[in-house]
């Protein structure tokens, strides 16, 4: 019987209304094509961490690994007299800054001894090993300013054998010749293949790491157990004392990996949402189909139609569309994908300051599946009650009154209770948030709860708002005169449950707006007022002028001396320009963030160091004190990792273990993990590092900023130095924080597309509903003009309405998600501030959705024929 | 002079690729302080001939002169704000605005025009006392049966003051004794206000009511005569 109401009634009704079904399956592949877009990026994001990790180890099994600033070389002779040990081949890695910015991994490596453990890539077939690239290999060591880069970077750059070009390093500017050019295979391949090659000890020359390794790869002998050898390889290395770590291949993806995990569960909620969107337009496209094919069902039940008949009947319908959907979304999703990859891994890229480089985008057929599917299944599920209730129409209704009889204004208790239900969920919402308790089950069930409140409060609050308005424009108010808007007004009123229900995918989409919205000027505002309150210098010197960044170029101190000799400088106890440098360093298995400062010039004092806890100057001075080894601890460190002023903490440094007082809690938006301030000297002693990242210099009276940055520039310019005045480094701030949140635009848009067609289907669908209605008008003198205003002005209000109501939930969202979820999550006090942009923004792209859709209904009803809409054909 | 002046009546409906010819040339002319019953057999054109009168839809060939006005050369917009004002309409199903009180419903026509609620609204009030609703003013249709609805959408038609008002079988879903209620209203319209009724109607009792009766057949006039 199923299949006989299937060819009947189901298949044919979507015949019947092709624009309808269309509408509501293209808002299926919208969501579709975000959700497949986004497990697109993050799957390529995942693949890109193992080819980059099995490109660098190649054969090794392990990696030592240490400080980003490297450790002592004598610790590879330590791993290559472990037992097992068959080859334990050093590196050290750099970067380097190249022409206006770009940047270079130099890996510096023992050439001979490289065919141990990487391949280079070669012609087909043959493996290549390092020394093979380069025609001969005692020249080429002979000569330290010899390198290799990849065939695609000499290509992109007009390089080739023999072409001298240069880099910044840790000494200024400095001239490299290619002496081989590799194939973009294997290790080349790392780091999107922007790599070249030197020799480990020209390398150490070059960049400052004389004596230093950054990485052993390890190649362990045949038929070694590998957990015993990595064992004794940790104990080896522990003895030597360097705070080193022993890392397996697999571990090392999935570090780099969990590094982004935060990231990319932001993504995926993100895709759900708009999944979650589209599923609001399909059960609102049943709804609708089951309430205007009534009586159709209820002679299908007198006829003898089964209660399960029906509701396959419907289900299928959405399925339909659900495939439909699914496989337009699966195409989208793709083509999306590709148009985000680049802005999501640039993204990624800065907030983690790894250069992640996702160009190749991995799209399997298993995700476009999976796309389908998850729209075949939204769908279902979408329509499952819609479907329910036509389930409950009686056969008797083919009997009942004609279309006499006017609609009755829905006062439903069921709304009632879902509102009421809404109102709980957000409170309940609010409470967690606002406790700040923290359990990875509670932060899974916190946004949900939010989300589901949001979804069920939302037609009340459109409802509440319609209302307002009502009130206002009520025949004998002050707005009398307006019979039109009141019309619409109180069109939207009839049944105030489903009309906040026509425009929940529109606020859903505005509540996504208005969310990262506040998310986004929240971080920008309060990280932005510490950056002002903590970076006073007038000038910075770095090498690649970004002076906010980690992973940068590094420089010598030695360049500090010169820089106090340029005029306007100026000089306080006979020093000018002050080195700090800021490195990451593993602590507990987390990546903290340190900053080794120096003793700052008068004129900024210590306005670096935003003390919450203790007078400045005291901590400061103690932190400086040549007897204490101390360090200032950042508040989300202590939130992290629990140590507070007055205790003792250990840090594991190339110089083995050591034991610093916490003097004070600062604030510091440096690393979502936490931070720590040091002395330099401290720093300089234990880690062994004398580079600096960036030097601060103050202007000297008598001289302008732009002055004496110029001078700078002019005398240091060719030794690769870039001078940054404060106010540059502020819009480096904005373009940072901007360039964040880029990919958010496109999320956005997708869900107020799926917003939209929602709006539009369900307002035509009442428009259909209503036509008996709209002809009656028009026969008593409405004019086409007047019908016209009073379409749009529905779909305005509702569009404006639905804006209100997403700033209101976004905001309370919003608000509650950055004070809690975030803020707890990465340790940051974070102060939430609402941009009345983001809620003008909200509003304005509420009422131009309505306007659109309003335009495109009005065009429909203009053509209508009295005759026809009165008898309702 | 007469009110309503139909020359050459004709409507043709495109029907696949064939046409059909509704009306096929009728004319009509109707006086001030006329109620006109139109009767014949489904399908035989009324409503259409209705449609045309009242500058709902326009005729394939011929003429409406209505209020010495040429109904056919009006634009929409005109047409539209003619209807508000000359014109009054009642139909078989009411058509009332469910989200309206009875009152504001009745003022629609008038408040459409762009006239204040506040002038609308007495007469509006005045009305439903007329047709025996003072009490049921502030009821929304859903609160009112079928025979208040039809009152109600009578009171509507009459606010504007029309010189012509159109009823397309408004008795047709309303029990004998509410149809008669119904009836009475028109008769009393055409005989205190000098007002002009023409009526689609299915019932020879309701037709003998009508001061003249047009039969219609096949899209062409069959018999007009006036009731005895
Ligand atoms: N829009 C239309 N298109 C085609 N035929 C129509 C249309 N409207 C009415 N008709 C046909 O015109 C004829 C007369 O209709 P109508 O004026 O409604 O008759 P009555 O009101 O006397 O029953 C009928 O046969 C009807 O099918
Ligand atoms: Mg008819």
């Amino acid at each position: 019987m199923i299949r006989t109401l299937l060819r009947f009634a189901g298949l044919r009704h979507i015949r019947r209304k092709p624009f309808r079904a269309a509408l509501t399956a293209l808002g299926i592949a919208l969501g579709v094509a975000l959700f497949v877009a986004i497990s697109a990026i993050n799957e390529s994001t995942l693949a890109f961490f193992r080819t980059n990790v099995s490109s660098m180890t190649g054969k090794a099994s392990f990696t030592v690994l240490g400080s980003p600033v490297g450790f002592p070389e004598e610790l590879v002779e330590v791993v290559r007299a472990v037992p097992g040990v068959e080859a334990a081949v050093p590196m050290v890695e750099s970067r380097a800054r190249f022409g206006d910015g770009e940047t270079l991994v130099v890996f510096g490596v023992d050439l001979l001894q490289e065919a141990a453990v990487r391949e280079y890539g070669g012609g087909p077939g043959d493996d290549q090993h390092a020394e093979d690239v380069v025609e001969d290999p005692l020249e080429f060591l002979n000569q330290p300013d010899s390198i290799i880069v990849t065939r695609s970077f000499a290509a992109a750059h007009g390089l080739r054998l023999e072409s001298p070009f240069d880099l910044v390093t840790a000494l200024g500017r400095q001239r490299f010749v290619v002496r081989g050019l590799l194939e973009p295979k294997g290790t080349a391949r790392a780091y999107g293949g922007g790599v070249a090659i030197m020799d480990i000890d020209g390398a150490r020359e070059m960049f400052g790491k004389v004596g230093k390794v950054d990485r052993i790869d390890v190649v362990p002998a045949a038929g070694v157990d590998r957990d015993e050898l990595a064992g004794r390889i940790t104990q080896a290395v522990a003895r030597a004392g360097s705070g080193l770590r022993v890392e397996r291949r697999e571990d090392q993806a999935r570090s780099m990996a969990k590094l982004v995990e935060g990231y990319q569960g932001i993504l995926a909620f993100c895709s759900l949402l708009a999944l979650l969107i589209g599923m609001f337009l399909v059960a609102n496209t049943i709804a609708v189909a089951v309430a205007d094919r009534r009586r159709e069902i209820a002679v299908l039940r007198a006829l003898g139609a089964s209660r399960a008949g029906i509701l396959v009947m419907f289900v299928i319908d959405a399925a339909i569309m659900g495939v439909v959907g699914g496989i337009i979304g699966a195409v989208l999703g793709r083509e999306l994908a590709e148009l985000l990859v680049e802005r999501v891994s640039a993204s990624m890229s800065r907030q983690y300051v790894t250069p992640i480089d996702v160009s190749e985008l991995h799209f399997s057929s298993a995700q476009a599946a999976a796309g389908v599917i998850a729209g075949v299944i939204a769908a279902t599920l979408a329509a499952l009650w819609p479907a329910w209730r036509a389930t409950r129409v009686s056969g008797g209704e083919a009997f009942g009154a004609g279309p006499a009889g006017a609609p009755p204004l829905v006062r439903s208790r069921r709304a009632t209770i879902r509102r009421l239900a809404g109102l709980g969920m957000l409170a309940a919402f609010g409470l967690l948030a606002a406790s700040g308790a923290s359990h990875p089950a509670l932060d899974a069930v916190t946004p949900l709860l939010g989300v589901a409140g949001a979804v069920l409060a939302a037609p009340w609050l459109v409802a509440l708002g319609l209302h307002g308005l009502g009130w206002l424009v009520r025949a004998r108010g002050p707005l009398g005169r307006l019979a039109v808007l009141r019309l619409a007004c109180q069109n939207l009123l009839r049944d105030p449950a489903r009309t906040g229900g026509n425009v929940l995918s529109l606020v859903i989409g505005l509540m996504l707006v208005i969310t990262m919205g506040v998310i986004q000027f929240s971080f920008k505002t309060s990280i932005g007022d510490w950056n002002q309150r903590v970076l006073r210098s007038d000038l910075w010197v770095s090498s690649i002028g970004r002076v906010l960044a980690v992973d940068v170029q590094p420089l010598s101190e030695e360049l500090g001396p010169e820089i106090d000799r340029v005029p306007g400088v100026d000089l306080a106890d006979g020093k000018g320009a002050r080195g700090f440098r800021i490195v990451h360093h593993q602590h507990e298995g987390r990546q903290i963030m340190l900053k080794a400062m120096e003793p700052q010039h008068p004129k900024v004092g210590n306005a670096w160091f935003d003390v919450v806890d203790r007078p400045v100057d005291q901590a400061v001075a103690e932190l400086f004190a040549p007897a204490t080894t101390g360090v200032l601890v950042s508040q989300n460190f202590t939130r992290h990792f629990g140590e507070r002023p007055g205790d003792t903490l250990e840090l594991a440094t190339p110089s083995g273990p050591e034991r610093f007082r916490v003097l004070g809690t600062v604030v510091d938006y440096g690393s979502p993990e936490g931070t720590l301030y040091l002395s330099r000297a401290v720093y300089r002693r234990l880690w062994k590092d004398p580079l600096v990242s960036a030097f601060s210099v103050e202007v000297a009276p008598g001289h302008t900023p732009l002055e004496v940055q110029q001078a700078i520039e002019r005398e240091l310019g060719p030794r690769g130095l870039i001078a940054t005045r404060n106010s540059q480094l502020r819009e480096q701030f904005d373009v940072m924080m901007d360039e964040s949140f880029g990919y958010t635009r496109a999320i956005e848009l997708a869900a107020l597309g799926i917003g939209l067609l929602a709006l539009l289907s369900t307002l035509l669908l009442s428009l259909l509903a209503r036509q008996r209605e709209l002809g009656m008008l028009r026969a008593i003198g409405m004019s086409r003009g007047q019908l016209a205003r009073m379409i749009l002005g529905e779909a305005a209000l509702l569009g404006v309405f639905g804006g209100l109501a997403a700033v209101a939930l976004g905001v309370y969202i919003a608000q509650l998600w950055v004070v809690s979820t975030l803020a707890s999550s990465l340790g940051w006090f974070i102060q939430v501030h609402v941009p009345l942009s983001s809620v003008a923004i909200t509003v304005v792209t509420g009422l131009a959705v309505g306007l659109v859709v309003g335009l495109l209904c009005a065009r429909r009803v203009a053509t209508l024929e009295i005759r026809a809409a009165l008898e309702g054909s | 002079m007469a009110l309503l002046e139909a020359r050459g009546l004709k409507k043709t409906y495109p029907q696949g690729k064939q046409s059909v010819e509704v009306l096929r040339g009728l004319d009509v002319t109707v006086d001030q302080g006329e109620f006109v019953a139109v009767v014949g057999p489904s399908g035989s054109g009324k409503t259409t001939f209705m449609q045309l009168v009242g500058g709902l839809d326009r005729p394939s060939a011929g003429s409406v002169r209505l209020a010495g006005e040429p109904l056919e050369t009006f634009s929409d917009a005109r047409l539209s704000a003619f209807r508000r004002r000359k014109l009054g309409f009642v139909f078989q199903f009411f058509h009332l605005l469910p989200t309206l009180s009875a009152e504001e419903n009745v003022c629609l026509p008038r408040l459409l025009d762009g006239e204040a609620y506040a002038r609308v609204a007495p007469a509006a009030a005045a009305l439903l006392e007329r047709v025996g609703l003072g009490a049921r003013r502030h009821h929304r249709p859903d609160q009112l049966s079928g025979g208040e609805m039809q009152r109600v959408a009578i009171a509507r038609a009459l606010v504007a003051d029309p010189v012509l008002i159109l009823a397309d079988v408004p008795t047709g879903n309303l029990d004998s004794k509410t149809g008669q209620l119904v009836l009475q209203l028109f008769r009393d319209t055409v005989k205190e206000r000098g007002q002009t009724v023409i009526m689609v109607t299915h019932d020879p009792r309701a037709a003998a009511l009508a001061d003249r009766v047009i039969g219609l057949r096949d899209g062409l006039i069959e018999r007009d005569e006036p009731t005895s």
